[in-house]
Formats: structure tokens, C-alpha cells, sequence
């Protein structure tokens, strides 16, 4: 299982309802994970094979495989991802929450894992 | 001193007067304020007296024929102090580039830069009674011991605002009182300005009450200080010597109607992946009775960049419900009763009771509310300069109010590029909100073409409509607020503005009346 970013603390509603609050943010409640992953892999139909996914994550995360996910680097590694999205304009909008493509796939790769 | 119009006789003709000012709002008691330091023989026409009154009030009354606007009966008040009387005080002077032609958006510019009237803003700064006249961060970081989140200055700047909504009419009623050569005839309505009949000055104010009287005064130099609105109407419903009204031979007159566009409900909202973030002045703090906010924008350069107006967020902060918890059950018990379901907000309390303590704890220790950490949910607010339209306008209606004016149809228009600036703008601040780690934004400005969110209204803010340009073919007025083609006819208020900024009106407002008085007083 992937390390629970600390930056990564609430839920996202994602169906639609103003509520989105007094809850944990992605990994800490894994069925907004899934949900956002849900989402993305709607949203983002191509390329959304788990190699495909895996693949583009190992490419924005780095060298270090992203399988390993006990590698204590992993949640600098997300953050500097993540960063490099933003300042990129490597961002999607799921229900509309700006959220970098890095921790969008992390989401949808971990609900096809 | 203050006379009621209404004891005017009828058909008279008021003594030889300097200069007549019509409206007692911002502008108007400004420059009464101002020209009452000289020696001129000066008389302020006001429609109300001294509070507000539903038949005064409802010559106001127009309707809108363009997008959702507000009733222009309730968006303005119509007696002595005029809008200020209900006014948010929310101040700020207009950037530097607000002044500046940006050839990405059309008919943007002032005749003057922003140096040009620095000292006026100072000025004004002292009678809407704000704090000192800094809106620099900096320094109020180190006035507050606050600092600002971490954005990238390259992209995103906070902004300061002051707040204090000084009542112009209670406020200076005294003053305008003991003037001695002041007179404010109240329950005073202009019901047409006519021209000489060479065309080039304006000969007499034509003034009637809703009690029946009619009288006309002779001014040497006349002021409209009447608002945004009723500025660009007095013009128009003076149409019996000219068909097209005053001043109107371009068909100006009305055009370029401005707003600041206010989201009503958020542009967005985040939360922070930190709740230990502080709040800082991103909300009020108490300065000496003037409240000091930071708020979010963009660098001009990265404005300029994207080809946008000009972007401003406010945000709010909502409290866990833990903290609203704690407050209810104190509000309750300090006036001596139980709060209603007294469990839900016990529950409320144990289930947040770390962030509680933490929040009691820091503030013992700090002995500031604006640290520790209460905060739920980050509302993003917008506030957007809205470009110059010459389809957004005022015109006259068919409709006639109770002195027989015709009043006015508000056609409220927007642009793609307003649309643009919205969206972009929170695109922007989302990205950086998330390239910090500060939080993720949710957005809620749907992405061009996309039909405007119902949210998205005016702020009051209304401006444009009797632009200012040097040149008579692309303005009403001329850089001294002074009607082109007309020698002794000038303009006050935010009518006047051909570019609006993000910024609230009334200090800006105030600086031109000032500017405008020094002006008169050279004549």
C-alpha cells in the first residue's frame, strides 16, 4: 500500500454535494481515493492500463520504482511531483478540484491495484 | 446650514451661486468639505434629508433588461451622506496599472497615472477616517506580526484592504452645518440642466420637490455628484433643447456601465493540508477601529501575460464546528440560557477536542485569535475588475417616477474576457495554492464558453457610464472631471471612472472630488 501523504489530508466529494468537509483527504479515507481515481480514469480514458499508469508515475516520481511503496522517500518524492505539476500546468479537474496528475493517477492506480 | 427645499418658493430663482454640487454622497460632501475652505458661494442640492425616505427613495426605481442586477432602488440610498450610508468602508487606492492603457483590453486607461493623484489618495485617506495610508504587506506584516502565505511574488501578491465604512453624512453633517457659505438644500431633486443657447455652458438647474415647488438656480460652475447611475440620467432626461440630452452628441452618455464582479457564492474553495496554517490578516484585524485585510491577486506582469483584467480574492474562513461549538454555547450562556441541542455541540466539541485545546492553548500562549488552528474550509471570494463595455449601458425607460423623469433601463453586460479573468485567475491561484502545498482549490467558475454562474453579480460598485477621455470623441469628460463642449459643467464620482480595477470605488471616489475641488478652486 502507498504512504499516506501528509500534505494528502482530506476527503473530496466527489458526487457533487457541498459538503466536503470533516473528512480525510485522499489516502486517509480510502474511498475518496478510489472515488477520485474513479473519476480520473473516466475523465482520462487513455492510457489508463495499470502498466500504462505505472509507467507515467514512475516517469514523474522518478527513478525508484513506484511498486515500492515502503521507500521512505516516496512522500518527497510525491511532493516534488506534485509541485512540478502545479508550476507545470499538469493538473485535472475532477468535480471541479484542481488536483496534479501525479496524485490523480496515484489515486486511480490504487484503485485498479 | 442646511435649509429644506421645499420652502423654496415656487418659480423662484436661488441667489447668485458659485458653484451648485447636486448629491450629497461621497463625492459630493468631499468637495463641499473642501470648497468650503475658500470664499466661494456654495449650494449642495440633495434629493433626501436626512434619513431614508420610501417616496425619495423610490425615484430611484428603474428596471433591468440585461443580465441579473440589482433593484437600483435598494443598490443606493438616496439622502443626505447618499451611499456611504450603507457601505462596507472597504477601501483601497486603484493600482498603478489600473491607470495604464493595457492594448489587451479595450477603451482601459486614465488620462493621468496613479503619481498623478497620490496625494489626493492621502487626502482622502483622512476623511474616510482609515488608518495610516499604507497598502504595502510589508507593513503591515510588521505591524501585525502576521506573514503573508508563501506565494510566488511573480505570480500571485497579496493586496491590503482597510475597512471602515465612515458614514459621510453623519459624519460631516456638522461641518457642512457651520460652513458658512454652504447651503444644502435638502428634499432638493434636479429635474434638468439647461444650456445657454450657444450650446456651451449650462445656464440654469431646474429643481423641484416632491411637495409640488419648482425653482431654478444660476450657478457659476455646476458639479453632478449624484452617483453612477443618476449622473449619466440628468444627463440624458435634459433632452428638451437637445434631443440626445446633454453632452451626449458622441452617445456616450450610459455607455461603459462598470461593476466589480462579486461571486456571490465562492469562486472556489480549499483546504489547508496544514490546519496549523495561520490565518494571518487574510482576515480583518482590528487597527485602531479600521479593520486590515490581505487579500489575493495576481502580479500585473503574469495579468498582462495571460491578457487578463484584473483578478482579486478575499477569502473567508469557516470554522470547524467544533470552534462554531464553542462560540454558540458561549454566546448562549452569556445571556443566560442552554443553547438549542446542547449535544450536538458537545459532540462537536469532544470529536475536535485536540484542535480545540490546541486552538485555547495558543491562544493563551499568543494572546492573538488570528493564530492557531479553527480552520474547516478556505472560501475563495472574487472581486474582478470588469473591462470596459460600450454595450453595457444606461439608458432611459419609458417609465416615468413621481416628478415625471423617465427612469432608467440597466442593460448589464459582460465579456468573454470577463469571463476569462474569472477563470483564470482562480486557475492561477489554485495552481500556486497547490504547487505550495498550502491546499487543493475546488472550482466553482465554469471553464469559457460556459454560461456565467448565476452567482456572479455587481458589488453596488456602479461606474463608467460618463467616462473620462481627453479626446470629446471617446469621452464625456476631460481629465479635470470637466463635460467636453461645455465650459462650466463638471462630473464627480465613480461615473467618471473609464477604468474600474478591482478595487472598491470610494476612496478613489473621494480622491477625484478632492482633486476636482483644488481644480475648481483655481477657476
Amino acid at each position: 500500500m502507498l504512504a499516506a501523504p501528509a500534505w494528502l489530508r482530506r476527503r473530496i466529494d466527489l458526487r457533487g454535494g457541498e459538503d466536503c468537509t470533516n473528512a480525510d483527504w485522499v489516502f486517509r479515507n480510502s474511498e475518496s481515493a478510489r472515488e477520485i481515481g474513479r473519476r480520473y480514469l473516466a475523465e482520462v480514458p487513455e492510457g489508463n492500463e495499470p502498466e500504462a499508469i505505472e509507467s507515467a508515475l514512475t516517469g514523474s516520481l522518478g527513478t525508484a520504482p513506484v511498486a515500492s511503496a515502503e521507500n521512505s522517500s516516496l512522500p518527497a518524492r510525491i511532493r516534488r511531483a506534485t509541485e512540478a505539476d502545479f508550476e507545470t500546468g499538469r493538473i485535472v479537474y475532477l468535480d471541479g478540484w484542481m488536483l496534479s496528475e501525479t496524485e490523480a493517477r496515484l489515486c486511480a492506480l490504487r484503485l485498479l491495484r | 446650514m442646511f435649509m429644506d427645499a421645499r420652502s423654496v418658493a415656487n418659480g423662484s430663482q436661488l441667489d447668485p451661486i458659485d458653484i451648485c454640487i447636486v448629491g450629497a454622497g461621497a463625492a459630493g460632501i468631499t468637495l463641499a468639505l473642501e470648497l468650503a475652505k475658500g470664499s466661494g458661494n456654495i449650494v449642495v442640492l440633495e434629493s433626501g434629508s436626512f434619513a431614508p425616505e420610501a417616496d425619495t427613495q423610490d425615484l430611484y426605481g428603474g428596471r433591468n433588461i440585461g443580465r441579473t442586477y440589482f433593484d437600483p432602488r435598494i443598490s443606493r440610498l438616496r439622502f443626505f451622506g447618499g451611499s456611504t450610508n450603507h457601505w462596507g468602508g472597504m477601501s483601497r487606492p486603484l493600482d498603478e496599472v489600473d491607470f495604464q492603457a493595457r492594448d489587451w483590453i479595450p477603451h482601459s486607461g486614465w488620462p493621468f497615472t496613479k503619481a498623478d493623484i497620490e496625494d489626493h489618495y492621502r487626502r482622502a485617506q483622512k476623511l474616510c477616517k482609515l488608518a495610516p495610508y499604507e497598502y504595502e504587506p510589508e507593513y503591515w506584516e510588521k505591524k501585525l506580526g502576521v506573514e503573508r502565505w508563501g506565494f510566488d511574488p511573480s505570480t500571485i501578491e497579496t493586496r491590503i484592504f482597510q475597512f471602515r465604512p465612515t458614514r459621510f453624512g453623519s459624519e460631516y453633517r456638522q461641518d457642512l452645518d457651520r460652513a458658512t457659505n454652504i447651503r444644502v438644500l435638502t428634499y432638493a431633486n434636479v429635474t434638468e440642466i439647461r444650456l445657454a443657447p450657444d450650446g456651451q455652458r449650462v445656464s440654469s438647474l431646474e429643481v423641484a420637490t416632491l411637495e409640488g415647488n419648482r425653482f431654478s438656480v444660476r450657478p457659476r460652475y455646476t458639479v453632478l455628484a449624484a452617483g453612477g447611475l443618476e449622473n449619466p440620467r440628468l444627463l440624458l432626461q435634459s433632452n428638451k433643447q437637445h434631443g440626445v440630452g446633454v453632452a451626449n452628441g458622441e452617445d456616450l452618455v450610459g455607455r461603459f456601465f462598470m461593476e466589480h464582479l462579486d461571486v456571490s457564492r465562492p469562486g472556489g474553495r480549499f483546504h489547508f493540508s496544514d490546519p496549523d496554517t495561520s490565518v494571518g490578516f487574510y482576515e480583518p484585524i482590528d487597527v485602531d477601529g479600521v479593520d486590515v485585510r490581505g487579500t489575493i491577486s495576481l502580479n500585473p506582469e503574469v495579468a498582462a501575460r495571460e491578457r487578463i483584467a484584473g483578478f482579486n480574492a478575499p477569502v473567508t474562513i469557516v470554522p470547524r464546528a467544533g470552534i462554531r461549538s464553542i462560540r454558540d454555547v458561549r454566546t448562549s450562556l452569556s445571556s443566560g440560557r442552554l443553547p438549542k441541542d446542547l449535544g450536538r455541540h458537545v459532540r462537536n466539541i469532544i470529536q475536535e477536542l485536540d484542535i480545540v485545546g490546541r486552538r485555547t492553548l495558543s491562544r493563551a500562549m499568543a494572546g492573538d485569535p488570528h493564530h492557531g488552528p479553527p480552520i474547516e474550509v478556505v472560501e475563495v471570494l472574487n472581486l474582478t475588475e470588469q473591462v470596459p463595455n460600450p454595450d453595457s449601458r444606461v439608458t432611459l425607460s419609458d417609465e416615468r417616477d413621481a416628478l415625471g423623469q423617465p427612469r432608467i433601463d440597466i442593460d448589464w453586460q459582460l465579456t468573454e474576457l470577463d469571463k476569462r479573468t474569472l477563470r483564470r485567475g482562480n486557475e492561477l491561484l489554485g495552481a500556486e495554492l497547490g504547487r505550495l502545498g498550502l491546499g487543493r482549490l475546488r472550482m466553482e467558475i465554469p471553464e469559457p464558453p460556459d454560461e456565467w454562474p448565476r452567482s456572479v453579480l455587481g458589488a453596488c460598485h456602479q461606474m463608467g457610464t460618463t467616462r473620462m477621455h481627453d479626446d470629446p470623441r471617446r469621452g464625456v469628460v476631460d481629465r479635470n472631471g470637466r463635460v467636453h463642449g461645455l465650459s462650466n459643467l463638471f462630473i464627480a464620482g465613480s461615473s467618471v471612472f473609464p477604468t474600474g480595477g478591482y478595487a472598491n470605488p470610494t476612496l478613489t471616489i473621494v480622491a477625484l472630488a478632492v482633486r476636482l475641488a483644488d481644480h475648481l478652486r483655481s477657476l
